[in-house]
């Protein structure tokens, strides 16, 4: 049985995150869940890959993030020809010195956004495995660590497969949520227009929460209870994905275990101390979709995986009282 | 309860599933203790019309203690008819006779079983179910155990016939009504829902769980007419004797220590014999003349083969209550096969029941005192229970994967009215499940009051579309 815990103190990180979500959505204009799903990633140190079609907001929603944040923002545009060292850094010869000096790569940055990750080489993405999961980079035998806090956001484009390459299951796997920001309303899009007309929002975008501060709030949400039922309902979730019919490869611990701390944190966010099922069911298709594998038939009946979750979902019980 | 007239074919489905067991067990004890005198197709007539007051008092806005008791002073109203046109039919309705007829038949009850008192329990048993079947929602489980119940009972009738060379007349046209009405209760109830804990994945599975059911029961039922003989039941019938002769010279005892009552003028009593009038037939209260000891024996074997019933039913619900577990947990997914598994999962099964059936008696010999619950949250558990259970009543169960805020929106958009109260009942109960030990007391006045107000609020019944999901 679980010691008794205080209670956290979610108003602090409720806060915080309205200010963030507030400051953001100058910017990013109707996306509330979007961007609530990325501060939730940004305080479980989580890393977001959005997919979506080009124009919608993905690098604005990125630096937003790290303007609001005051933190470094570096920017990794994705080409086949792009090298891992182009990414982490290399270890460079400086003559005055006559000593290898180590020139750190854009990863380097508290809020790194990694634009169309799928046109990289497999060998250019896995550079990155180190970095998500790690929170740090080797080079040349030397272990460097990565500012804190990192977040990695990763685009890409669900069309255009031309000349791709899609990312491993492995790397798949150290996404916390995979997201797509979509089209605006009419209205949203009414007001991106009337927002950007006569200067861009983002050049007097400022910074609302200190990365020393998120670095608590941090800390503060692992504190988040989670009752001993909720955790078996993840499990059995995670579980529940492995032996359906309609998956050839279900979640990993790994994703049972983002689904807890994603759950933390959206309980914070919701100004309560604890974890309910409602948090992991909302939170359950963004982790949990990007890592599944459909079979083929599924596939080619165009079922989509978040409908599979949801199905997986209806069949699992929710730990409430029973009635006879 | 109102009833709701949509669904009128399956309370006359389940009305005539219990009407022919209830009929073939009321002629087995008619024909054993009073043959011939009373029409059992007659006092059949107690269960619709108990239904139907049941339902015409339903509508009316009066506490249900009130509703209650108008129902019970209909049934006595009933009664009486029936007793008079059954028992006293060559009297007038005007004459007294007839009332003074009923009352001596119940002053004699000791010497003689009377007609009329079996007509009594049996009036009142049938308008107690008609009543229950009018305040209840008939679905699919209600169908199924109606089935599992009358099974067992018809088994058990038509055993205690053979044993007892007593003939239940009419029994193969009732227990083919009995199967058909079954049958077509089960698969109406069931089509009408829709889904159920047989839903989905499991559709194909039901006839197999309910054939399993039905083999379980008899099977059950062969075995004990197979080692329950005549020898047998004669020697549980001595044994009972000897019990019951231990007591008589216990009680003896004990009247011996009385001092005699003065010789007085008894006051004449009619209907019983004079003192002193014809010597074997002289009136002992401490025993009972033949003819009553073999109408208690009967009666005796149909209470105990009763509790033997009820026993089986409890057992196969909790397996069949297990199985539903297990199916909603897995829906459909492979199941790794764990060597030991199943017979753990078996072990653990037959420990629940014997604990429970070990617990349940030993819980009435030692009550345990009761836990202080300082921070309330058996109260609040216990209050989200009801409510559960209330919403279910009406048509409203909550699915398995629905979390508690998710049912508020499921009943709050289906009745309104109910969100005020529901939503602070389940922010409380949220709080108390899911939260920290130390997250504090509920305000338990403040969750009765919403109780009980939420309880005072009618719903409407749930239509017949099902929602297509799969429900608790």
């Amino acid at each position: 049985m679980d010691k008794v815990t205080p209670e956290v103190d979610v108003r602090r990180i409720k806060e915080a995150a309205d200010r963030l979500l507030d400051n953001v959505s100058q910017v990013v204009v109707g996306r509330r869940e979007t961007v609530e799903l990325a501060l939730v990633a940004l305080l479980c140190e989580g890393h977001l890959l959005i997919e979506d079609v080009p124009g919608t907001g993905k690098t604005v929603l990125a630096k937003a993030l790290a303007r609001s944040l005051n933190c470094s923002f570096k920017r990794i545009q994705c080409t086949p020809d792009l090298l891992p060292s182009d990414v982490t850094g290399i270890h460079y010869f400086n003559q005055k010195t006559s000593s290898f000096e180590y020139r750190p790569g854009p990863i380097m940055a508290n809020v790194v956004l990694v634009d169309e990750i799928n046109r990289a080489t497999p060998r250019t993405q896995s550079s990155l495995l180190e970095s998500m999961q790690e929170h740090q980079v080797t080079v040349d035998l030397e272990t460097v660590a990565l500012p804190r806090p990192f977040l990695l956001i990763a685009t890409q484009n669900p069309v255009e497969l031309e000349g791709t390459f899609p990312l491993p299951e492995a790397q798949l796997d150290r996404f916390l949520f995979r997201i797509h920001l979509g089209y605006p309303t009419e209205d949203g899009e009414a007001l991106i227009l009337a927002r950007f007309q006569k200067e861009n929002p983002l050049d007097s975008l400022g910074s609302v929460v200190e990365a020393s501060e998120l670095i608590e709030l941090q800390k503060l949400c692992r504190q988040v209870y989670i009752e001993e039922s909720v955790r078996r309902y993840i499990v059995a979730i995670a579980r529940a994905t492995r032996s359906y019919e309609h998956i050839e490869l279900g979640a990993s611990p790994r994703a049972s275990l983002a689904l807890s701390l994603a759950a933390q944190a959206l309980a914070a966010l919701r100004e309560r101390g604890f974890v309910i099922p409602d948090d992991v069911k909302y939170l359950a298709a963004p982790v949990l979709a990007h890592r599944l594998v459909a079979r083929t038939q599924t596939r080619l009946r165009g079922q989509s995986i978040e409908g599979i979750v949801q199905e997986i979902l209806d069949s699992v019980p929710v730990p409430v009282e029973n009635t006879k | 309860m109102q009833l709701d007239k949509r669904i009128l074919l399956p309370y006359l489905l389940v009305m005539g599933v219990e009407g022919c067991w209830l009929y073939a067990l009321i002629m087995l004890i008619s024909e054993g203790t009073v043959p011939g005198r009373i029409s059992v197709l007659g006092l059949m007539l107690a269960l619709p019309l108990s239904f139907l007051t049941t339902a015409l008092l339903g509508k009316m806005r009066s506490p249900k203690a009130l509703r209650r008791m108008l129902g019970w002073l209909a049934w006595a109203a009933v009664m009486l008819i029936m007793l008079k046109a059954q028992l006293y039919g060559a009297q007038g309705w005007g004459e007294r006779e007839w009332l003074a007829g009923i009352g001596g038949a119940f002053a004699g009850i000791f010497a003689e079983f009377q007609p009329e008192l079996l007509m009594l329990m049996a009036g009142a048993a049938l308008w107690g179910l008609g009543q229950r079947l009018a305040e209840t929602r008939p679905g699919f489980t209600l169908a199924v155990a109606e089935f599992q119940f009358g099974l067992a009972v018809l088994v058990l009738t038509f055993f205690s016939a053979a044993q007892l060379n007593t003939s239940v007349a009419g029994a193969v046209p009732v227990t083919l009504t009995f199967f058909i009405l079954a049958l077509l209760g089960v698969a109406v109830t069931h089509a009408r829902e829709g889904t159920g804990w047989l839903a989905g994945r499991h559709r194909s599975h039901w006839s197999l769980l309910l054939v399993a059911t039905v083999g379980l029961v008899l099977a059950l039922g062969w075995a004990i007419v197979a080692l329950v003989n005549p020898n047998v039941l004669a020697v549980v019938l001595e044994g009972l004797k000897w019990l019951w002769g231990l007591i008589m010279k216990v009680l003896a005892f004990f009247a011996s220590l009385l001092p005699e009552p003065e010789p007085g003028q008894l006051p004449a009593v009619t209907g019983l014999p004079g003192p002193g009038e014809g010597g074997e037939d002289t009136f002992n209260p401490f025993t009972f003349s033949e003819e009553v000891r073999e109408r208690i024996r009967i009666i005796w074997i149909v209470v105990v083969s009763g509790l033997l019933l009820l026993a089986l039913w409890r057992v196969s619900s909790q397996i069949i209550a297990w199985l539903r577990r297990r199916l909603a947990g897995m829906s459909g997914a492979e199941v790794e096969p764990l060597s030991g598994a199943f017979r753990a999962d078996l072990l653990r099964l037959l420990k629940f029941l014997a604990y429970g059936w070990l617990g349940l008696i030993i819980g009435r010999l030692f009550p345990p005192k009761p836990k202080p619950d300082p921070s309330g949250v058996a109260f609040a558990r216990q209050i989200y229970r009801q409510v559960l259970g209330w919403a279910a009543g009406k048509g409203y169960r909550r699915r398995l994967s629905q979390t508690p805020h998710e049912f508020l929106d499921m009943l709050g958009g289906a009745a309104p009215e109910t969100v005020p109260d529901l939503s602070v009942i389940t922010d409380h109960y949220v709080r108390i499940r899911y939260g920290p030990p130390a997250a504090g007391p509920p305000d338990e006045g403040r969750l009765k009051l919403n109780w009980q107000t939420l309880r005072k609020i009618r719903l409407k019944s749930r239509g017949d579309s099902p929602d297509g999901q799969g429900n608790a």
